[in-house]
Parts: structure tokens; C-alpha cells; sequence
């Protein structure tokens, strides 16, 4: 079961398949950077459809993909990438401040 | 990495337009096309059965619409665009559009094999026992087989795809 686990990760799955969504930062990557996702996706060599799917999550990247994404934006992989939720980078940099009603 | 933006360059050269259109449009590409072949049996069994000139002109009137209807269906999803995927060499696509298309040809290929199987026993049975032998329903199963062959893949990926995201 791991192996087949594996092989889905390492060919890019959606995230129904995988059985499991993998979180990302990507439209905020984008978006810090001025790119549009046509932009983005020539710089990747993938279709700006997939762009849009990776950013709603309905498409796991392959290990390839997410490390040549990283790459790109100089990010370790795991600021890109997660098994869980990103916290909000607000929330992140500035902590408690930022919380409802502090 | 510059490797594989090259790659997808190059297969880009011939180009893969990205125009899908919206998914309402694309299933009724996909009905215009399975509807025809219903429309084209009927027709041919009128054709076949019913005496007198009302009968003939009603089968080549359905005739002829069921060949318009396929026209319609062929040309508007055998296009060179990711609806027509599987009849497109796969360095065209990306990762994602890869595994949407072979997953498309995983679902196909079993259905196109139980019509095949289906007019093999048919015709076996034919050979046994001559009194069911019916060579109209021979043609029209191996027509369905070939049907469903060369555009039972894209019509999966034609019926299930999202509408595209909008560009931003």
C-alpha cells in the first residue's frame, strides 16, 4: 500500500484520489510577484489551467512539479507545500495581534 | 527545469488550443454524436421493414439528420484541443491533462471491449443456431464498436471536464 502511495505522489494526482488535499501557498506566491497564471504557468512549462487547479487544491502536484514550483518562487518546498492548512501569513509574521478582537 | 520547459515548448510548436469551451456545449457535441448512431439505425431499420414511399422518405430524412448530427458532434470535438485528448500525441500536455487523459482511456477501453465481446458472441451464436442470425444487428454492433473506439475517450474527457478557469 505504501508503494502505491507513492507511486500517486510521485505522479501528480487530484486531490480526491490521493486521499489526501495538499495545501499550498501559490496564489499568494503569485500574486506577490505580479504574475498571472498564464505567466506563471510558461515560466513552469505547464498549462495555466493546472495553475488554476493547483491553487484550489483540486490537483496534487507530482514531487517533480512542486520542486520545480519551489524552485521558481527560491522557497524551501515546505513553504509552498503542506499536508495542512496554511495559517494566514498575517497571522504567521504578526502572531496573536491579528486575531479577532486583540 | 529548463529541460522540460523546452520539452513543452516543443510540443507546443503544434499547437493545443486551450478553447474547450464551456461544458454545456461540449455535451451536446457528445450526445450529437451518440444520438446520430441511434438516429442512423433507425433509419436503416425503416429502410429495411417498411414498404411504401412515406416510410422510404421518412428513413433518408432521418438519414440525413443523423449524419449532420454526427458531422456536428465530429467536427466540434475532434478538434486539436484538450477535449480530444486521447487522439492527441501526450508530449502535447502537461502532467495534469496527462493523467485526466489516460484516465479517460482506462474508462473507455473496457466499455469499447464488452461491445466488441458482445458482437463476437452475437456472431458466434449466429454460426450455431442460423435462426437468430441477423446480419443488420451484426453491422450496426461492429459500428458501435468502431464508434466508440475512436471517440469514446474524448467523449469522457469532453463530458467530464470543468469549464476552464477563467484567465487572471
Amino acid at each position: 500500500m505504501l508503494y502505491k502511495y507513492n507511486i500517486h505522489m510521485a505522479r501528480g494526482t487530484t486531490a480526491a484520489d490521493s486521499g489526501g488535499k495538499i495545501y499550498n501557498r501559490l496564489a499568494v506566491l503569485r500574486a506577490e510577484r505580479g504574475l498571472s497564471r498564464h505567466e506563471l504557468a510558461e515560466a513552469l512549462g505547464i498549462n495555466y489551467q493546472t495553475v488554476g487547479y493547483l491553487e484550489r487544491g483540486e490537483y496534487n502536484p507530482s514531487l517533480e512539479l512542486a520542486f520545480r514550483i519551489a524552485e521558481y518562487v527560491g522557497l524551501p518546498i515546505d513553504a509552498v507545500f503542506s499536508r495542512t492548512p496554511f495559517r494566514p501569513m498575517s497571522a504567521e509574521l504578526y502572531g496573536s495581534r491579528t486575531e479577532v478582537g486583540s | 527545469m529548463e529541460e522540460m520547459r523546452t520539452r513543452y515548448e516543443t510540443a507546443r510548436q503544434g499547437p493545443v488550443s486551450d478553447r474547450i469551451g464551456p461544458r454545456r456545449r461540449r455535451r451536446r457535441s457528445v450526445v450529437a454524436l451518440y444520438g446520430s448512431y441511434f438516429v442512423i439505425c433507425a433509419s436503416s431499420a425503416i429502410a429495411a421493414t417498411a414498404p411504401g414511399k412515406p416510410a422510404q422518405l421518412a428513413a433518408l430524412a432521418l438519414l440525413i439528420a443523423g449524419v449532420a448530427s454526427a458531422a456536428y458532434g465530429v467536427v466540434t470535438l475532434m478538434g486539436r484541443t484538450f477535449a480530444n485528448a486521447p487522439n492527441i500525441r501526450e508530449d502535447a500536455f502537461d502532467e495534469r491533462q496527462l493523467a485526466r487523459r489516460n484516465a479517460a482511456l482506462s474508462r473507455a477501453y473496457p466499455i469499447v471491449g464488452m461491445c466488441t465481446a458482445v458482437g463476437l458472441v452475437y456472431t458466434l451464436f449466429g454460426d450455431i443456431w442460423p435462426a437468430i442470425r441477423n446480419f443488420t444487428v451484426i453491422e450496426a454492433l461492429f459500428w458501435a464498436s468502431f464508434l466508440l473506439a475512436i471517440s469514446l475517450p474524448s467523449s469522457i474527457i469532453a463530458w467530464t471536464e470543468p469549464d476552464p478557469l477563467p484567465e487572471s
